[in-house]
């Protein structure tokens, strides 16, 4: 035995902030992987500002977002002829600002694809944590409707749904998440049924847990980073999502801005002021990229056996 | 039964084991169903297992990878289900259990896992670890959990220095120490140690072997012993049994079985170490064939195929009860009580 | 073995239709609002007369069993209804509209092939040097493009500044020649029309990229890390040892194995290719498929939106199916 320590009060046990030096360190050690994989580092910035950008957005627009005037409609950009530095990214068929649609804008994408991201991983991690841990009859039932689920294009369900449920922003998020959780459950399922059969868990088992706390508390933190990652890559896709419904007219209705709207719209203007549908899109382009550009980065640095998939 | 060892109180069993079945069902493809819809396909991997544990005993379970061991330590634990049988600790059916009675059987009863590496929560530090198997027991109070897990920690022959650590910058000897420690948190009676050392280094497995017998004296354990290294059993054992495809084939005092195996597949087995007992050298037998897959029910005696010392169509047909013979509990046609082969017996032995 | 699997799999999809089927029907009739206050609503003053006639029409007044009954019996016969606003049956619509949409979706695969590939075998060959970093961020690019944005980014560019392609639609007024396949490309070709064909290729040229830009981008990586690996295998390093020239090993022994997954990939892909096509066709006008159900949606023509879902799912579920009979076949692994 290797007992020699005598009872010296210098020794401190973990107390309760221990929990919270615990996660301190894992986020230390994250930025610190971070700053090896410097596009997921450009990528989380920029997602970062976006979400800043969202959040302020009624306090850092130049101009009204739902209102403009007429006789200044169809502006250009600053730096083209006629122009000016009032309207930096020029004004659309109503006179609104464009720059100042774009940044509100930001919030609808920002907000629908969260919440839609949110709600899908909650729902389909614990069903599919319930799922894989105890199966039976439950799993073989939900597993059975995911499998319908999944016989639709994503999309194609999604603009079923948006069809029959009429626009709007709760019936987005619940055709979204309807989906997206599909794809969730699939991967705590299956980690959930891995992870069931380590012996931790029976270890657990044997000290008498309930299962809640076996699922929450030993198997939930074990499959949580590959779930991050996938909501991550996912994010991206929810936002591209409701832009294209809300281009079809189906999702976010004006004179709500919100990016896909505003690109459907200037589809009309596009021979006189090409402005109109390529700024927001440019936009969209730059948010999704940045989101995937840092959910690569997240998956190898968190999830190095998922790399390359 | 064997009452004559000073050392065990052999008045009353901790654990009874009465006729214990678990046979797994084959998870079967739609097609197949389909095809044959009542016609279910198992794997018999404990087929009819009775013995009694001794309260303050150690009782080694030994056999092939595949015989059914570490799924009779599931079983015994209650990590799953039983097919068939009854499980008795002191003298309850662990089936009939409330909640609350199972509570205090958890307690009671732990386990050690085969697989350090795979038996630790990789997300958890060791004290977390720790504290919720000291949480499970019912104690609250920060102070007292903290204590206990610094007694705990240093019995098994660590430091507090290691517990703000993650189990995967531990070597295996460690966590096994870990794996004990956590068992031991619930103060048990009785503990399932599967293979607890197969997974070590030579060096590692006396040390936490030499632990795990000072444990057992200070506390007063009880131990089901699983392993598949006949020297590590002889070494810890108070008493063996020998399980061959699902069932105990032979069970004796550890001594005893050593010197005088009965069961002709004990002695295949023991004549493959020569260096335990050297006064008894016995020349090696090869078994002929391969143990047959346990997803199939077996007619007759688990080792017939193998057997070198059948003795007709009772072996096939028959299965032989675990039977006490010279002290020794032994499943063979040989053992009858009626004493009809005896003589077979002594041909047998002549030849060996 | 392989068979069973194979039976397996085919059977398991049955289920998974009539799935599908309940899963439509069930969101007809629960989502809030009566469908025939909804057909009606924007067409002004309806007399009762004609609500009860249009719910009799549609079924509607019978019990809910007896609806599910008969629409899936209607299914089975192939019928999925009957548009309101075309007054037509919707079976007959999707196959009006289908060769418009397989011409778009063959052109995509085939701009996505002939642009990943290339990109793929060349970030391979030269991995981690910088034409592979500026290939692999291309078809990262690929990958996050939103392709209605796309669509209209080429429009403006390629229709509207440089004046090179028509803005919208599958061929313009005037040319005319047999139907054969329905496919433009090949029936003008067999018509021998070749001003025809010229036109047609424009027309298809910027759906076919926007649509194929996406996919290609996935051909890209996927041909890239399977092409890693082959060039890594034995039996190239065999090839090479023998001296014949990296090129030849390249496409000859490397190619041929290395495509595999792409080949499956392809296949899995059929989803976002069907997906993409509803919002490229009406980015280009293009009177496919997709077009004609977001018209459905926006004449509140639910049969028809309903019929085109079900048809898309079909098609997405048998594709899979062919994947992974088509992957049993291919995948070493199973071979037993
Ligand atoms: N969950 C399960 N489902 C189906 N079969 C199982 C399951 N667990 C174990 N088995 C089978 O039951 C039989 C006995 O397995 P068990 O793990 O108890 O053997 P063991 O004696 O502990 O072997 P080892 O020495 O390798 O640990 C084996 O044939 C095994 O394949
Ligand atoms: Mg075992």
């Amino acid at each position: 035995m290797s007992s020699k320590f005598n009872s010296n009060a210098t020794i401190s046990f973990p107390d309760k902030s221990f929990w919270w030096q615990k996660r301190l360190n894992d986020v230390k050690s994250f930025f610190k992987s971070l700053r090896e994989h410097p596009s997921a580092m450009i990528g989380g910035i920029i997602v970062l500002i976006f979400i800043l950008m969202a959040i302020f957005s009624p306090f850092i627009i130049p101009h009204s977002s739902t209102s403009g005037n007429l006789e200044n409609r169809l502006a250009p950009p600053m730096w083209m002829e006629g122009g000016s530095g009032e309207h930096i990214l020029g004004t659309d068929e109503q006179g609104i600002d464009i720059l100042s649609r774009i940044i509100h804008g930001s919030r609808v994408s920002i907000v629908v694809g969260l919440l839609a991201t949110v709600t899908s991983v909650v729902v389909g991690t614990t069903l599919g944590l319930i799922a894989g841990y105890y199966r039976g009859w439950f799993d073989n039932v939900v597993s059975r409707v995911a499998d319908i689920i999944l016989a639709f294009p994503f999309l194609i369900f999604a603009i079923f749904m948006m069809a029959f449920l009429g626009p709007g922003f709760m019936n987005l998020i619940f055709a979204l998440t309807f989906i997206g959780w599909v794809e969730f459950f699939r991967l705590a399922r299956g980690e959930s049924l891995v992870e069931h059969n380590k012996e931790y868990v029976e270890a657990a088992k044997s000290l008498g847990r309930r299962s809640i706390k076996i699922m929450v508390d030993e198997i939930l933190p074990n499959i949580v980073q590959t779930i991050f990652v996938l909501a991550t890559l996912r994010f991206g896709y929810m936002i591209i999502m409701e832009a294209s419904l809300s281009f079809l007219g189906l999702g976010i209705q004006p004179p709500t801005p919100a990016w896909g709207s505003m690109i459907a719209s200037g589809r009309d203007y596009m021979f006189n002021a090409w402005w109109l549908s390529t700024f927001p899109g440019l936009t969209l382009l730059i948010l999704v990229l940045s989101i995937n550009l840092f959910g690569e980065g997240l998956r190898d640095i968190l999830d190095p056996k998922m790399k390359g998939k | 039964m064997l009452t004559d060892t000073p050392v065990v109180n052999r008045e009353e069993p901790i654990l009874k084991l009465r006729d214990v079945k678990k046979y797994y069902k084959i998870k079967r493809s739609l097609l197949e169903r389909m095809v044959s819809p009542n016609k279910d396909s198992h794997v018999y991997a404990v087929d009819g297992v009775s013995f009694d544990v001794y309260s303050g005993e150690t009782l080694g379970l030994v056999g092939e990878s595949g015989c059914g061991k570490s799924t009779l330590g599931r079983t015994i634990v209650n990590l799953h289900g039983i097919t068939e049988g009854k499980i008795l600790f002191k003298n309850q059916d662990i089936h009939q259990m409330s909640t609350k009675q199972m509570d205090e059987f958890r307690r009671q009863v732990q386990i050690i896992f085969q697989n350090p590496y795979a038996s630790l929560n990789p997300r958890k530090t060791v004290y977390e670890i720790l504290k919720v198997a000291v949480e499970c027991r019912g104690v609250t109070d920060k102070n007292a959990i903290d204590e206990e897990i610094r007694q705990l920690v240093e019995r098994v022959g660590l430091s507090v220095k290691h517990l703000d650590q993650y189990p995967h910058q531990f070597s295996g000897g460690q966590r096994q120490r870990i794996g004990i420690a956590r068992a031991l948190a619930m103060k048990p009676r009785f503990i399932v140690a599967d293979e607890p050392v197969s997974a070590l280094d030579v060096s590692v497995q006396a040390q936490i072997l030499n632990l795990m017998e000072e444990l057992k004296e200070e506390l007063n354990l009880t131990y089901l012993f699983i392993a598949h290294d006949l020297s590590v059993v002889y070494h810890v054992s108070d008493r063996v049994a020998v399980m061959y495809l699902g069932q105990v084939v032979e069970l004796a005092e550890t001594k005893e079985l050593f010197q005088n195996p009965k069961h002709p597949y004990t002695k295949a087995l023991l004549s493959s170490i020569p260096s335990i007992e050297p006064s008894h050298q016995r020349e090696r037998i090869i078994l002929e064939g391969t143990v047959p897959t346990p997803m199939e029910k077996q007619e007759g005696c688990v080792f017939k195929n193998r057997c070198f010392m059948k003795i007709g169509g009772i072996c096939d047909k028959v299965r032989p009860e675990l039977t006490t013979v010279n002290g020794h509990q032994v499943a063979c046609h040989l053992y009858r009580k009626d004493g009809v082969n005896e003589k077979a017996v002594d041909r047998h032995q002549l030849q060996l | 073995m392989r068979f069973v699997k194979i039976i397996e799999r085919v059977l398991l999809t049955i289920p998974i239709m009539i799935g599908v089927a309940l899963l439509v029907f069930l969101f007809m009739r629960l989502t809030p609002g009566d469908p025939v206050d909804m057909m009606m609503g924007d067409a002004g003053n309806v007399s009762e007369k004609e609500i009860e006639a249009l719910t009799a029409e549609l079924n509607l007044d019978k019990p809910l069993h007896v609806q599910l009954t008969m629409y899936l019996s209607d299914l089975i016969k192939g019928d999925l209804g009957e548009s309101y606003t075309k007054r037509k049956p919707v079976t007959e619509l999707v196959f009006e509209t289908l060769p418009a949409t397989v011409e778009l979706a063959l052109a995509a695969t085939f701009v996505s092939l002939i642009i990943g590939i290339p990109i793929g075998v060349i970030s391979a060959v030269k991995q981690n040097k910088l034409i592979d970093r500026v290939s692999m961020g291309g078809s990262f690019l690929g990958i996050s493009m939103p392709p209605f944005w796309l669509g209209i980014v080429l429009i403006l560019l390629f229709s509207v500044h440089f004046g090179l392609m028509p803005v919208k639609g599958r061929i313009d007024f005037g040319y005319q020649f047999p139907t054969v396949t329905g496919l433009y490309v090949i029936d003008s070709l067999l018509a021998g029309d070749f001003e025809a064909f010229k036109n047609v290729v424009k027309h298809l040229v910027l759906p076919a990229v926007t649509l194929g830009a996406g996919m290609g981008a996935i051909v890209a990586r996927v041909t890239r890390s399977s092409m890693i690996e082959t060039l890594r295998s034995d039996y190239v390093t065999l090839a090479r040892a023998k001296g014949v020239k990296e090129w030849r090993v390249i496409v000859i022994h490397a190619l041929r194995n290395g495509l595999i997954p792409v080949v499956t990939m392809v296949g899995l892909e059929i989803g976002v290719l069907l997906s993409g096509n509803m919002i490229v066709e009406t980015v280009f006008g293009w009177p496919g498929l997709g077009r004609l159900a977001v018209d459905g949606i926006f004449n509140r023509d639910y049969p028809l939106v309903q019929g085109v879902v079900m048809f898309y799912a079909f098609v997405f579920v048998f594709a899979n199916l062919i994947v992974d009979i088509l992957y049993t076949y291919l995948d070493p692994k199973l071979k037993t």
